[in-house]
């Protein structure tokens, strides 16, 4: 209400007229001095209390009168949106508002902000509204209520965060927010529409919606224009270089400078020129690593339309090969040699993007120490049949704390009716037939008929097709084996087991090249690295995230006896999570750009995150997609409705006329209060003379 | 002579001297020289000269002719000193529209006229003002400007406060005045028992109390058409009351009051008049008398 009008407030000082009239008029003439009271009575009927009673009922008449009148003139007005009540033929208005990373570069958000409070302004009488933010996924910020006041409160408090918005992904979590006791939807998306946040499939643009129901969208994209933007795609360590590769998107500008920063240091600073692709590669050499884990960040020195993508984070990994125990009965067998020389030539995962290496120590029966197994994350065993008793009790235990063993079978395991460590049996008839093959004339192969493609020991592994198996355990599958890979002769080739908080990889055939080829082909070394990889938890952390990606319980787990794993620290320096909490979480958002340090039993490792590439593409969606979008999900065809942002402006100006005049209600106030004021005082009259004439009478 | 007594000529005259002379003549013309209340300069007997005797009085004549110094005594003159104690409290401030002055300067003209009266016998004449306490005190003297003194004290009051009779009856007692007369004029709002009680000890002594209780009329029978609040104008509480009791309830309080008050005054022997405010003066003035002629 538009009050303060200095005209109004002169005005308002007249409600204190009959104040002071009254005061004069009831003060002095029912009071009267007297010598003393000493021999007065009060009366029983309180006569002048309802005198005053009576003159405090005509005071206030006379004072809401004069303040009616005033506010007629002072012409009030109220905005519809403080008069929201429920009422038939009212609109639920969805309000969502992009909060991806896109959005936190130049003005998008303050945009979105403020046309997310022209929408609430504007709402009708009876209508509700929810404020939602989208981005990783979507969340409910206020609402659905029709207290405007809440809800522009609400739209101060967004902020833009580090995560990626898929439209499909946000679309189809809408679903729930369109409740089916209002017949009227309008969905307003407050976005910068990237081309790059649209699903492959057009249909997850469309919620699921209400039978019923009538749902408009409308697209209001806070920046029509595509911007120019520069952004550090990836990072590339091999020995001392560094390659750096840059993505412009809309740029007219072809040469930047990057520079790159390792453990903090700015180390070099050197200028890149696009290629017509709009890619450039900047390459560092004599690149100087501390041993373990360096931090290397790579930034674009100028800013752009979007800050937060001109760096990358990236964690290099030079840490010292680590030792892997083989406990074998003849460290100068064939399988060790095969092992050995396998571990040793594979490196780690290429994403992992590390050089360690393995280094095999083949500890003989009479050398083994179970005190020394607490240094290392995992153990191989080139015989299991071979393990002593004693050997494999230690063994068991190591593996039920969070231990890893790779087994694989030998000559030794043939004559056993249970394996030893693992507990498996063997079926003795398929096994009789395997040895009477193996002596006989007629030899029969067995090949890998079956693979569990999805574990992550045969991730990306091709060329099982060579294999060829002539001897294999008869090994009989419990109900707590997984097995991993089947022979065609419908035996399994491996198979893991769980115990504890560890688990046991066993190959049922052996390591050396008389029961199968398998050491002898290019195929077993990548088998071997990446069995390597997955027992000793290494390919368990990706070492590069982007931001809104979840860090999962196994990559946070370890090896402990006391239940407890590891500790993840935040880019802040922020422990996120607690040693004793770690076994309790099953899993945990990475919100922030940066490092990430996660220290495990097994060691320490790094994770650089980094926002999603799509981000930075700031090419919106044409306007010809804007309208089959909206087209879609309204169910009809109408460029005018789908684009609000031209027509926000001419929104925004009727707002005024929203506003409800209060004059003519104050008007037949004032008339009602003038009548009751008349018909008071007049009987008041009456009967003040009636009093007097009785008076006089007397 | 009876209209140059009525208050509101008095009230129109300058001062309290001129009040007083015209008061004090009218009612002793209107007494037409009566032996009872004899008031004259006629000679009686001569009276050896002892100190605290007004030397004027002295006559040189029977000195001249036997070098003794003797006063000249006349007939009427006693030795009656007359103590006035006035009351200037709030509620003698108090005047309705029925009165032409209020009770204050009504009792201002009652003092001032037994002070000029008593001034020409030759009696010695003190005044003592008081409300809560004792404001103004003067001793009975016969001296020449006592009268005026008294006067110009009257003058100065005004009413304020409450009224507590027993302190200037305590001080009157301990002041060990010479025996004699004490008019005490008061709308007397008291407890009839304290004020027996603190004027009992003056009777005592000897004194001869003369108790003026002024009054305004619309004290005795209010003329009250509505209901209102009347407000005391010493403590200041405000009371609603009734037109029917003031009509009818609070006149028999009031006489009630008035009854009780003399029942006291004949307790202590002492003289009760009752007078007000649009009533002449001579009232009052003879009382005086009668009982100065009942100590001669």
């Amino acid at each position: 209400m538009g009050l303060l009008v200095p005209l109004f407030t002169l005005g308002a000082l007249l409600a204190a007229l009959p104040f002071f009239l009254h005061r004069l008029n009831t003060a002095t003439p029912d009071q009267h001095e007297f010598a003393s009271a000493m021999l007065l009575s009060p009366t029983q009927k309180r006569e002048h209390v309802r005198k005053q009673l009576r003159y405090l009922i005509l005071m206030t008449l006379r004072i809401l009168l004069l303040l009616a009148i005033v506010f007629v003139f002072a012409r009030p007005f109220m905005d519809e949106e403080s008069l929201l009540v429920f009422s038939d033929g009212s609109v639920n208005h969805l309000v969502l508002i992009d909060t991806s990373a896109s959005m936190s570069g130049t003005d998008k958000l303050d945009t979105a902000k403020q046309q997310a409070k022209d929408i609430i302004r504007s709402m009708s009488i009876g209508d509700r509204a929810q404020l939602m933010v989208a981005d990783k996924q979507l969340r409910i910020v206020a609402g659905p209520s029709n207290e405007a006041s809440l809800l522009l409160a609400a739209i101060d408090e967004i902020e833009a965060t580090n995560y990626q918005l898929d439209y499909g992904v946000m679309m189809s979590g809408l679903s729930s927010a369109l409740s089916d006791d209002w017949l009227n939807h309008k969905i307003h998306l407050l976005s910068d529409l990237q081309q790059s946040g649209m699903p492959r499939q057009f249909a997850k643009l469309i919620p699921e919606l209400p039978a019923i129901a009538d749902v408009q969208l409308a697209l209001y994209p806070t920046r029509p224009e595509s911007l120019a933007n520069w952004l550090v795609e990836y990072v590339d360590a091999e020995g001392e270089q560094v390659r750096v590769g840059i993505k412009g998107y809309q740029s007219s500008q072809q040469s930047r400078f990057v520079e790159l920063a390792v453990n903090g240091e700015s180390v070099a600073e050197q200028p890149v020129d696009l290629t017509p692709s709009g890619r450039a590669v900047a390459i560092f050499e004599g690149v100087q690593f501390q041993p373990g884990i360096n931090r290397v960040r790579a930034s674009l020195t100028e800013s752009d339309a979007l800050d937060s993508d001109n760096h990358f984070h990236f964690a290099v990994d030079r840490s010292p090969p680590e030792p892997v125990p083989l406990i074998t009965a003849n460290p100068y067998a064939r399988p060790v040699t095969y092992l050995s020389t396998a571990l040793e030539t594979v490196g780690a995962p290429e994403n992992s993007q590390t050089t360690s290496n393995w280094i095999v120590q083949p500890v003989t029966f009479e050398d083994f120490d179970a005190r020394t197994l607490e240094r290392y994350n995992w153990v191989l065993i080139d015989d299991i049949g071979a393990i002593p008793e004693s050997i494999a009790n230690d063994l068991v235990q190591f593996v039920q704390a969070g231990g890893a063993v790779f087994a694989a079978a030998g000559e030794r395991a043939l004559g056993l009716a249970q394996l030893p460590l693992s507990g498996h049996t063997l079926s003795s008839g398929l096994e009789g037939s395997e040895v009477d093959l193996l002596g006989g004339s007629q030899a029969v192969f067995s090949s890998v008929s079956r693979v569990e493609s999805s574990h992550p020991i045969f991730e990306n592994l091709i060329g099982w097709a060579d294999l060829t198996i002539s001897h294999s355990l008869p090994v009989e599958v419990t109900a707590s084996d997984r097995v991993l890979a089947w022979l065609s002769s419908g035996r399994p080739f491996m198979l893991e087991q769980r115990v504890g908080r560890g688990r046991l990889v066993l190959l049922t055939t052996s390591l050396d090249n008389e029961w199968n080829n398998l050491p002898v082909k290019p195929f077993f070394v990548a088998l071997i690295g990446q069995t390597a990889n997955y027992l000793s938890r290494r390919e368990a952390v990706t070492v590069q995230k982007v931001a809104g990606d979840y860090l999962r319980a196994d990559e946070i787990g370890g090896r402990g006896s006391d239940g407890a794993a590891g500790q993840i620290v935040d880019p802040n320096g922020v422990t996120l999570v607690a040693l004793q909490n770690t076994s309790s979480l099953s899993q945990r958002q990475l919100n922030d750009v940066g490092f990430y340090e996660l220290h495990t039993a097994g060691g320490e490792s790094l994770i650089g995150v980094n926002i999603a590439p799509a981000e930075s593409d700031t090419t919106p969606l044409s306007a010809d997609e804007l309208i089959q979008w909206s087209s879609a999900v309204s169910g009809q065809v109408g460029a005018d409705e789908t684009i609000e942002a031209a027509g926000l402006t001419a929104r925004v100006g009727e707002d005024e006329d929203s506003f409800v005049e209060l004059w003519h209600i104050l008007a037949i106030i004032a008339l009602i209060l003038l009548c009751a004021e008349s018909l008071l005082s007049n009987f008041y009259l009456r009967r003040s003379q009636v009093l007097e004439a009785d008076a006089a009478v007397t | 002579m009876q209209r140059l007594l009525d208050p509101a000529v008095l009230s129109g005259l300058a001062n309290l001297d001129l009040i007083a002379r015209t008061v004090v003549d009218g009612v002793m013309i209107g007494l037409h020289r009566s032996p009872t209340f004899g008031f004259s300069q006629e000679f009686a007997e001569y009276k050896t000269y002892t100190e605290g005797d007004d030397p004027r009085f002295i006559d040189w004549n029977v000195y001249a002719r036997s070098e003794r110094t003797v006063i000249k005594r006349f007939r009427g003159e006693t030795n009656s000193p007359l103590m006035i104690l006035l009351d200037s409290s709030a509620s003698m401030g108090f005047q309705s529209e029925q009165a032409v002055v209020s009770k204050l300067q009504y009792a201002k003209y009652l003092a001032a006229s037994l002070t000029y009266m008593a001034s020409k016998q030759h009696d010695a004449v003190g005044i003592m003002v008081f409300d809560e306490k004792v404001r103004d005190y003067r001793p009975p003297s016969s001296r020449q400007g006592q009268l005026p003194a008294i006067l110009h004290g009257l003058d100065r009051v005004v009413a304020e406060r409450g009224t507590v009779l027993e302190e200037p009856a305590t001080q009157v007692g301990a002041l060990g005045i010479k025996k004699g007369m004490v008019a005490v004029i008061s709308d007397f709002y008291c407890d009839h028992e304290s004020l027996l009680q603190s004027v009992r000890p003056l009777a005592f002594q000897g004194q001869d109390i003369m108790m003026f209780q002024i009054m305004d009329p619309a004290e005795i029978k209010p003329d009250f058409k509505h209901p209102g609040l009347l407000k005391d104008a010493e403590t200041g509480q405000v009371v609603e009351v009734s037109r029917d009791y003031m009509q009818k309830q609070y006149p028999q309080k009031m006489q009630a009051h008035i009854a009780s008050l003399e029942n006291a005054a004949d307790a202590i022997r002492a003289d009760h008049v009752l007078m007000q405010t649009n009533e002449p003066l001579d009232q009052g003035l003879i009382g005086y008398l009668r009982f100065r002629s009942r100590r001669t």
